[in-house]
């Protein structure tokens, strides 16, 4: 768990109780992603992501998440220092994927807020991905 | 399979007879000597108890493909990271395959397989890069020292290059939809894995669970086996999709299916059915799949539960007429009944449902589930699957139209060799696989003469052997000890022998009798069969010693159940 981070979010890697949705400023969060010290989950269905995402956002939908017993199908894609930002369109699924994120020991976020107001916010241009493909 | 690639892949069947000499898999002189007496014995008895398929002599690439030696044996598959990007322009593959087993014996060398035109870029065991020798297809990996026997290992194999589509299917195909956008499919049941990924390309041995990462253009989709778990935007043109398979799977199912799918889709209860198809397709395809739901209320009503519940049930738009990969089965029927819009068994009952959806399908349960350990063994996916579609039309149409479809098979069947083939040299069985199977399951289900029981031996084979491999001979001990009797001589004729059982009859009309008896290639074969009146049958237990039975029927009204029981008559 990494404690240098240069920007103030000792909330994000602290071992503190869960953070309130409301106290989560997506300033933080966007730097947090620009960092490259999280990753932005798009916890809705597939088809919904096609239709309208955040760009850079990883679909990980909540009905696969809540068919998990255990952490290993996840460990090919987060590693486990992994910080999540979990996201739907009102908050509810998010709510529910942290559930699931916390109970495999990841730490983990729910936002509240829709796909419109996260790019609004520069989450979008913030989440850049990261590079993890082979070669072409 | 469809019956098109078992009719290419049964060409492939010659007669012939091979040395000894022949058999050495090239491992090493070293290596073989080991298995040298184990080989002899179990060929020889596979030699005199089959008077066998009588075909080629296997080449070197079938023996390093169908051998289960030394190097494949000292392990235990547990995982598999399948993790390669695809460039559908280029034809080009490139990524790694991360491979977990466990040693079953201290070794220091495993076969791995990846067809020759592959590059090895490197193989990769923690911060070592092993060393490789290739054969053919087959790529031996040596260890710097001994792993022991009982550790867990993992080695990370990076390959990259074009492949080349081989056989009806391609094994993996870079087509163009309709449209004229990439559509890169796969399908490689013949031709194995290896044609496509590195992998222990055999039956045998199969990994518990798999992940499945696949880079493609963002302008299209990847479908492949088990749940869908994430899409990952990599940010240089490419997005990741990433699937997780939680069951055992074999090598030749794992598939990817790349396109420019629209997806739609329902539930079973907690089963979800997903569909992709192309997007001009979209209408008959939601009109089409309407027969996926009450296909798997018959299959479940025969077997119980989806045996993949966790990973869903995916039916795929293909080019290629369709195959079984697990979870994600592929279809190219046309949106039409029958088998490419027509009857397929010529009686009339075919075109009242979607063949490939229903036989690709039903492979969930034979095939998938349940898995032959040697592909000589093959009826246990095939014949068990086309028996499926009887079952299917039994459940949804009735009895009368299952006893037309069985039997509209016959006329399919070729009986020119026999449909279980030698062990250990993937040597690929006859298309009667499919049929005499079938047929021959039918057969059994009459002599035992009790659907009660037959419907719960049926479901008990599938509960017995599910999620393993297994051979035949397993099968015949299973349902020896639920017939209560040796079936084995009934099983070694229909799958051992070429020949059908012929019921030889001698009517003598002056003293109102027939004298009856089995002309069958094994000695001990009895078997009980219907005679006399239709809808008032007689059960006569025939043997390979004549017998008599009295009869008021002359030999022109004396009639035997040939729609029960799949045997040739001689009357006399």
């Amino acid at each position: 768990m990494s404690n240098n981070n240069s920007w103030g979010l000792s909330w994000l890697f602290g071992n503190s109780a869960p953070v309130p949705e409301h106290t989560i400023d997506l300033e933080q969060v966007r730097l947090a992603l620009q960092e490259k010290a999280a990753i932005l989950v798009d916890v809705r269905e597939l088809n919904e992501h096609e239709t309208h995402a955040v760009p850079g956002s990883i679909c990980m939908p909540l009905s696969w998440l809540r068919e998990l017993r255990s952490k290993q199908p996840l460990e090919p894609y987060l590693s486990a220092d992994t910080t999540v930002f979990a996201h739907c369109v009102k908050g509810i699924r998010s709510q529910a994927a942290v559930e699931i994120f916390t109970r495999l020991e990841y730490r983990a976020f729910s936002l509240p807020q829709g796909v419109d107001a996260l790019i609004a916010a520069g989450l979008g241009l913030a989440n850049q991905p990261n590079q993890s493909g082979n070669a072409p | 399979m469809n019956l098109g690639l078992a009719r290419f892949l049964s060409t492939r069947c010659r007669q012939g007879k091979r040395s000894y000499a022949d058999l050495r898999p090239a491992e090493s002189t070293a290596i073989w000597r080991p298995m040298w007496a184990a080989w002899v014995v179990g060929l020889v008895l596979v030699l005199t108890s089959n008077s066998l398929a009588q075909q080629r002599p296997p080449t070197q690439a079938e023996l390093l493909r169908g051998h289960y030696g030394r190097l494949r044996a000292n392990n235990d598959l547990l995982y598999y990271h399948l993790d390669i990007r695809i460039d559908p322009e280029k034809k080009f593959i490139s990524g790694q395959n991360t491979i977990r087993f466990q040693m079953l014996a201290a070794d220091d060398r495993i076969q791995i397989d990846l067809y020759d035109h592959f590059n090895i870029d490197r193989i990769v065991w923690g911060e070592v890069e092993l060393k490789h020798e290739r054969d053919g297809n087959a790529v031996f990996i040596q260890f710097p020292e001994q792993l022991p026997a009982g550790t867990e290992q993992s080695i990370v194999f990076h390959y990259s290059g074009t492949p080349k589509s081989q056989g009806r299917f391609g094994g993996i195909s870079f087509e163009k939809d309709p449209a004229g956008r990439p559509w890169v499919t796969t399908a490689c049941e013949g031709e194995g894995s290896s044609i496509w990924w590195p992998s222990k390309d055999q039956w045998r041995d199969e990994p518990e669970s798999m992940d499945i990462s696949i880079a493609v253009r963002n302008d299209l989709m990847n479908v492949s086996n088990g749940r869908f778990v994430s899409k990952v935007d990599l940010g240089d043109g490419y997005t990741q999709w990433n699937y997780h398979v939680s069951y055992p799977i074999n090598s030749y199912n794992v598939s990817i299916n790349v396109g420019s799918y629209v997806q739609f889709g329902e539930t079973l209860g907690d089963l979800t059915l997903d569909y992709y198809v192309l997007p001009e397709d979209l209408e008959k395809a939601q009109e089409q799949f309407k027969q996926v739901k009450p296909m798997m209320e018959a299959f479940i009503h025969y077997f119980g539960e989806y045996p993949f519940e966790r990973d869903g049930y995916k039916l795929i738009q293909v080019p290629y007429t369709g195959m079984e990969h697990q979870t994600a089965v592929t279809y190219g029927n046309g949106f039409r009944n029958g088998y490419y819009g027509r009857d397929w068994t010529g009686v009339g009952v075919s075109m009242k449902f979607d063949f490939i959806i229903i036989h690709e399908s039903g492979h969930e349960w034979f095939g998938n589930a349940v898995s032959a350990a040697d592909v000589s063994d093959m009826w246990i996916h095939e014949g068990w699957t086309t028996y499926l579609e009887c079952m299917y039309v039994e459940r949804l149409f009735g009895y009368d139209d299952a006893l037309k479809y069985t039997n509209g098979y016959k006329n399919k069947i070729a009986n020119r060799s026999p449909i279980v083939t030698e062990r250990g040299s993937h040597q690929v069985p006859h298309q009667d696989m499919y049929f005499k199977g079938a047929l021959f399951l039918h057969t059994l289900r009459n002599v035992l003469d009790d659907d009660t029981k037959w419907w719960a031996l049926v479901r008990e084979v599938y509960e017995t052997f599910k999620y393993k491999t297994a051979m035949t001979e397993e099968l015949i001990e299973l349902f020896n000890r639920r017939f209560g009797q040796d079936l084995t001589p009934i099983f070694q004729q229909y799958l051992w022998r070429t020949a059908l059982p012929k019921l030889e009859l001698k009517f003598d009309e002056g003293e109102k009798s027939v004298a009856y008896r089995w002309v069958v290639d094994e000695p001990e074969f009895a078997m009980p069969v219907k005679v006399g009146k239709r809808g008032n049958w007689q059960t006569i237990r025939p043997t390979t010693e004549w017998q008599t039975l009295e009869t008021e029927l002359s030999s022109n009204d004396f009639d035997v159940a040939t729609d029960l029981f799949y045997i040739r008559v001689a009357k006399e």
